[in-house]
C-alpha cells in the first residue's frame, strides 16, 4: 500500500510542478536578490541624500513589486495557490503623490521583505527539492556509471578496484555493493516527493502573508464591492417605487379626477343619472386606490414591523402563496435595521419559494445569539435552488445581505428539501 | 373634432375616450404606444392628437419623439401632449419648431373638463396650450430672465398667460380686468421687447418665444 502510494507520488503532476518550482527557486532568488539589494541600498543611501534619491526609490519599489508579482504568479500557477494581487494604494496628487504611493504603501515593503528572503529560500528549495532526485537517479545508475565512467584505485594488497562512488574509505566496487547503492537510490527516490514538498513549506506559508493583500485591504475591497451593490440596490428600489407610483396610484388618481370632472360636466348638462353613476364609480375607485397605496406602503416599510419581527412575519406568512409557519425566538428586539432586513429577506424567500419550489409548506425560523441573528427558511419543495441560478432572486438577496456583513447559505439538493439560512450581525 | 389618443395606461385611455365622447368629440382611435399612434394618424387623419409622453417600450420620451416625427411630415398637425411631470427639455424640443398647434399639459389638467376641452380646441385650431407649470419652468430654465426685469409685474402675469396660449379675453377673465386693459399691457410688452410691427399674431408668438427663451437663433 505504502509503496503504491509512494509510486503514485513520484509520478503525480503535483510533484513535478513542485520540482519545477524548486528548480526555478535559485533563478527567482537571484532576481529577487538584485531587486532587493538595489532597493535597500537606495533606502540606506537616501537617508543621507534624501533629495536626490527619494524620487528614484519609488521606481525601484515598483520594480520590486513587479518581481514580487512574478514570484506570486509562478507560485500561483505551479503550486496551485490562490494568492490575490494586493490592491494598489490610491495615488495622491502631484509628484509627491507618486512618491507616497509607493513609499507609504506597506504592500511595497512586504514585497521587499519577501524578496530579501527569496534567495536563501530558493537555494534551500533547490537543495531539498531538486538534488535528491538527481542523487537518487545517479545512485540507481551505479552499475552503468561504473561501466561508462570507471574510477580506479589499488589497495594495499595491490588489488585493483573499479568504482564510481565512495563513502569515506568505503568503495562501491562490487555487484553486492552496487546493489546497496541502487537500494539507497530507490529509497531516496521514494523520499524525494516528500523532501520537495517539505522544502516548499516555508514558501507556502510566506507567500499569502507577504505577497497577498493584507486583511485590511481585503476588507476594503469587500466594503467597496458591497457599498456599490447597496447603492445600486437603493437606486433600483427607488426606480421601482417611482414606476409603481407613476403607473399605479398617480394614474388612477388622474383617472378618478377625470371621472369626477365628467360627473360635474354631466351635472351641468342636467344628466343626473349619468352623473350619479360616475360619482358612484369614482367612490369605488377611490377605495381601490387607497388599497393600492396601502400595498405600496407595505413594500416601503411594513407598518406591522413597528410592533416587532414576530407580528410582521406572521402578517407576511398569512399572505404567503405557500402555507407558512413562523417561529421567532429572540430574547430581545434587534435594531430596526436588522428587523427590516430580515423582514424583506423573508418576504423574498416566500415569494421565491412560491414561484420555484413547488413546495406545499414552508417554515420560517428566527434565532439569535449575542452577536448574530439567523433567519432559516425550510420548504418541502423539489429543491435544486442555486445561488447562481438565473432569475432565482437568491443572488440579489445574498448580495443585499452581504452589504451588512451577513451571509446567505443555500442547502437545496435535487428532490429537496430546501433550507436557506440568512445570518446577519445583531449590529450593522 | 376627430381625435386620436395615445396613452399606455388603460384606465386613463378609457377615461379620455369617455370624456371626449361625452363632450361631443369623436375618437377615431385610442392606442397604447408611439408606433400604433403613427399608424393611427396615417389611417384616420385626425384633427388633433392627444398623446402621453411616457409610453412603452422605454417609458421616457416616446410621445415627444412621435410628435416631432409626425410634425416633421405634417407641420400643421395639432398635438396635445401630456404627462405626469414637466420636463423642460421635452417642451423645448417641441416648441423649437414653433408653438402653433402645440399643447403640453400636466395630466391633472384633464380633471377640469372645460379647461381641457378648451385647450384641446385651441390646439386643434392651431393655437398653443402650455401648462402654467411648463411655462414657469421654461422661464426658470432659460437665461433670458432679463425680459422679466424689463417688464412690470402685471406685464409678467400677462405674458405668462400669453405663453400658456390664452386669448386676450381669457387673460382678462383670469386677471379680473377689462379686455382693453389687457390689450394695453400686450402693446406695452411688444414695445418693451422691441418687436417689429407686423401681423399681431406673429408678434405674439415672438414675444412668447423670447419669454420662454426659445427664440430661434439664440
Amino acid at each position: 500500500m505504502i509503496a503504491r502510494r509512494a509510486l503514485r507520488e513520484i509520478v503525480s503532476a503535483r510533484t513535478w510542478r513542485e520540482v519545477l518550482y524548486a528548480l526555478l527557486g535559485p533563478a527567482l532568488g537571484a532576481l529577487s536578490f538584485a531587486a532587493t539589494a538595489t532597493t535597500l541600498l537606495l533606502t540606506v543611501a537616501s537617508i543621507g541624500t534624501i533629495v536626490i534619491l527619494v524620487p528614484v526609490l519609488p521606481v525601484f519599489l515598483a520594480l520590486a513589486r513587479a518581481v514580487a508579482g512574478l514570484c506570486r504568479g509562478t507560485a500561483n500557477r505551479l503550486l496551485k495557490l490562490e494568492v490575490a494581487k494586493p490592491t494598489r494604494a490610491p495615488r495622491g496628487p502631484g509628484a509627491l503623490g507618486f512618491v507616497g504611493r509607493y513609499l507609504a504603501d506597506p504592500v511595497s515593503w512586504r514585497a521587499v521583505a519577501y524578496l530579501a528572503l527569496r534567495l536563501p529560500l530558493g537555494l534551500v528549495q533547490f537543495a531539498l527539492g531538486v538534488l535528491p532526485w538527481v542523487y537518487a537517479l545517479v545512485l540507481m545508475a551505479d552499475p552503468l556509471l561504473r561501466y561508462l565512467e570507471p574510477q580506479h584505485y589499488t589497495d594495499s594488497h595491490g588489488i585493483r578496484h573499479t568504482y564510481t562512488f565512495q563513502l569515506g574509505s568505503y568503495y562501491f566496487d562490487s555487484w553486492p555493493r552496487s546493489l546497496m547503492a541502487i537500494a539507497a537510490g530507490v529509497l531516496l527516490l521514494f523520499a524525494a516527493p516528500w523532501l520537495t514538498r517539505g522544502s516548499l513549506l516555508i514558501d507556502r506559508w510566506l507567500l499569502p502573508r507577504l505577497l497577498g493583500p493584507s486583511a485590511a485591504s481585503l476588507r476594503i475591497r469587500e466594503l467597496e464591492e458591497t457599498r456599490a451593490n447597496a447603492i445600486n440596490e437603493a437606486a433600483a428600489t427607488l426606480r421601482r417605487i417611482e414606476r409603481n407610483l407613476h403607473d399605479g396610484v398617480q394614474a388612477r388618481l388622474v383617472a378618478l379626477g377625470m371621472q369626477l370632472g365628467r360627473a360635474e360636466s354631466r351635472l351641468e348638462a342636467q344628466e343626473y343619472d349619468r352623473a350619479a353613476q360616475l360619482v358612484s364609480t369614482s367612490r369605488q375607485d377611490a377605495k381601490e386606490i387607497i388599497g393600492e397605496l396601502r400595498e405600496l406602503v407595505r413594500g416601503i416599510h411594513p407598518p406591522a414591523l413597528d410592533s416587532g419581527l414576530q407580528p410582521a412575519l406572521h402578517t407576511l406568512a398569512a399572505r404567503s402563496p405557500i402555507p407558512a409557519t413562523v417561529r421567532v425566538e429572540l430574547p430581545q428586539r434587534p435594531p430596526a435595521s436588522v428587523e427590516t432586513m430580515l423582514y424583506f429577506s423573508a418576504a423574498e424567500l416566500l415569494t421565491n419559494a412560491g414561484k420555484h419550489s413547488g413546495a406545499s409548506t414552508i417554515a420560517l425560523t428566527v434565532l439569535s445569539n449575542a452577536e448574530r441573528v439567523q433567519l432559516i427558511a425550510t420548504d418541502n419543495g423539489k429543491g435544486g435552488a442555486r445561488l447562481d441560478g438565473d432569475g432565482s432572486g437568491l443572488r440579489g438577496l445574498a448580495e443585499r445581505v452581504r452589504t451588512v456583513d451577513g451571509h446567505l447559505d443555500v442547502d437545496s439538493p435535487p428532490g429537496g428539501p430546501t433550507t436557506i439560512t440568512i445570518e446577519v450581525p445583531r449590529v450593522f | 373634432m376627430l381625435v386620436v389618443i395615445a396613452e399606455d395606461t388603460a384606465i386613463l385611455r378609457g377615461g379620455l375616450i369617455s370624456l371626449l365622447e361625452e363632450e361631443g368629440h369623436q375618437v377615431a382611435a385610442a392606442v397604447a404606444d408611439a408606433e400604433a399612434l403613427k399608424l393611427a394618424v396615417a389611417n384616420h387623419r385626425p384633427d388633433v392628437i392627444v398623446a402621453d409622453i411616457r409610453m412603452p417600450p422605454t417609458h421616457t420620451d416616446e410621445g415627444v419623439r412621435a410628435a416631432l416625427e409626425l410634425r416633421a411630415r405634417d407641420p400643421k398637425l395639432p398635438v396635445l401632449l401630456f404627462s405626469q411631470y414637466v420636463e423642460t427639455q421635452y417642451a423645448g424640443r417641441l416648441l423649437a419648431g414653433g408653438s402653433a398647434g402645440i399643447g403640453y399639459l400636466l395630466k391633472e389638467r384633464v380633471l377640469d373638463v372645460k379647461d381641457f376641452i378648451d385647450a384641446l380646441e385651441r390646439v386643434a385650431a392651431g393655437g398653443t396650450a402650455l401648462d402654467p407649470e411648463v411655462v414657469s419652468q421654461l422661464v426658470g430654465a432659460s437665461r433670458a430672465t432679463s425680459i422679466t426685469d424689463v417688464l412690470s409685474p402685471r406685464e409678467c402675469e400677462v405674458i405668462a398667460l400669453m405663453a400658456e396660449g390664452r386669448s386676450n379675453r381669457a387673460i382678462a377673465e383670469e386677471l379680473f380686468v377689462t379686455e382693453r386693459a389687457v390689450e394695453k399691457h400686450v402693446a406695452n410688452i411688444f414695445t418693451k421687447l422691441d418687436l417689429p410691427v407686423s401681423a399681431a399674431d406673429h408678434r405674439r408668438v415672438l414675444a412668447v418665444l423670447r419669454y420662454l427663451g426659445l427664440e430661434q437663433g439664440k
